[in-house]
């Protein structure tokens, strides 16, 4: 009797064994699906987190490079010190001001400062050191690329696309995307900063155009931050702040003029200029303090 | 006996009852396989979609924004998928009534890569798959790959 319970049952787990759904003609990894889930469970719930980042946003240099094609002129003192780096100490501080040093060190590299770039390269990796992105810089040397190309604006550029590739492939792999929407609201608060800040009469009205073209970019900031996963009382102030500026933007989007070449003018006057420069400055100063 | 009886005959009808999902997503192999594809531009961002196939087809759309006087190129990998799923490019969000579509890969059907490169003049593009009905009973699951490149024109 024991000897046909053996052989019936391991006759059904060779059977069972043989017919495993992982044995098709490709290589397709299978795993358990959740305990509740059906697929069309899981899907909606897979819908529900893309809806609330149902857009891509660029990357600190591509900011940097938009008013830097604008004219803009290069100010030393504008960008955020390097001593502050030592006064974060929240990871969501940490995390906006790993932004803010990536938008300083795009706006030296493009305005060729070796070694300020140098500084703030170290400052960030001493960031993603401290907010578990170490990684970034692991998977091939950077660093030392960097240094050996510190005269080489285009390797440099290379070099922090390459950067950008690795943020973003890490934190798909360990499912955290999300998170890149703090990191891109300091480095898009900096670029606004810098570019609002360093308008003179020869560069005005091509800065001025391309800080309102950044309307649609906000919108999805904004909806990006008030989805956050792990949301915190620390983003109140970060929105309300950014919801301010939107505000401002879109009342002087309004005015906006399609031209032939398919380019927007806005009607910028100094006063409505003024409003979005302070509203950008208070928060980029709300961001960088301790 | 009556352990031999759970272990053997239970357990692996346990396993075979359950709901298993197959997953074809290499986002990490798609994903670099989209870089190669930049060619002289510079990468700027990226975008994994994850998909469940169901039993009915569903429209999954984001967007992006484009600004003045940047050329952009736009990379698909869609070879982690265990269906067509069809690219579709726009430049009105889907509730616009007037919006007019800009490529579609419905008529590259072999094809898993596609390179389209839009006019900044778009401002706001937005990207649809179409993620058809699933073709068997088990789940399926995959992924496509979204890649973004932009020429630094002003660097001499």
């Amino acid at each position: 009797m024991l000897k046909k319970i053996y052989s019936l049952a391991l006759v059904s787990l060779i059977t069972f064994s043989c017919s495993s759904p992982s044995d098709t003609k490709t290589e397709t990894p299978v795993m358990p699906a959740e305990e509740s889930g059906t697929a069309t469970e899981m899907n909606n719930k897979l819908i529900e987190q893309e809806e609330n980042f149902d857009f891509v946003l660029p990357s600190p240099l591509q900011i940097a490079a938009i008013f830097q094609r604008a004219g803009l002129n290069y100010v030393p003192e504008i960008t955020n010190p390097i001593s502050n780096n030592s006064n974060y100490n929240s990871d969501f501080k940490m995390s906006l001001a790993f932004g803010v040093y990536s938008a300083d060190l795009s706006y030296n590299v493009l305005n060729n400062q070796p070694q300020s770039s140098l500084e703030y390269l170290n400052v960030i990796r001493d960031l993603s050191n401290k907010l578990g992105l170490s990684a970034i810089f692991e998977s091939e040397p950077l660093l030392e690329s960097f240094e050996a190309n510190i005269n080489n604006r285009d390797s440099i550029v290379y070099i922090l696309g390459k950067l950008q590739k690795n943020l973003d492939l890490y934190l798909d792999e360990n499912e955290v995307r999300y998170k890149s929407v703090i990191y891109f609201t300091g480095a898009w608060v900096e670029g606004m900063y810098i570019g609002s800040n360093s308008i003179d009469t020869r560069n005005r009205n091509a800065i001025a155009n391309r800080l309102i073209e950044q309307l649609s970019l906000l919108e999805n900031l904004i909806k990006g931050l008030q989805n956050y996963p792990k949301k915190t009382e620390e983003f109140d102030p970060v929105i309300s702040q950014l919801e301010g500026i939107r505000v401002q933007m879109e009342a002087i989007s309004k005015s906006g003029v399609e031209q032939e070449d398919g380019s927007m003018n806005f009607d910028v006057t100094d006063d409505k200029l003024d409003i979005l420069t302070k509203k950008v400055s208070d928060l980029r100063s709300f961001l960088i303090k301790p | 006996m009556k352990k031999i009886f759970t272990i053997f005959f239970i357990v692996p009808l346990l396993f075979a009852f359950q709901a298993d999902i197959k997953d074809t997503c290499n986002d990490k192999e798609a994903k670099n396989k989209a870089l190669k594809l930049l060619g002289d531009y510079s990468y700027s961002s990226s975008k994994t979609s994850n998909f469940f196939f169901v039993n009915n087809e569903q429209v999954r759309e984001f967007e992006i924004n484009l600004f003045e006087g940047e050329d952009y190129r736009f990379i698909f990998n869609n070879e982690f998928l265990p269906q067509e799923v069809e690219v579709r490019i726009y430049d009105k969000d889907k509730d616009s009534k007037f919006r007019k579509m800009l490529f579609t890969s419905k008529n590259q059907p072999s094809q898993k890569e596609f390179i389209f490169e839009p006019s900044w003049k778009y401002k706001d593009i937005y990207i649809d798959y179409i993620v058809p009905q699933a073709a068997t009973e088990d789940i399926m699951k995959g992924c496509a790959v979204f890649v973004v490149g932009y020429k630094l024109n002003f660097i001499n």
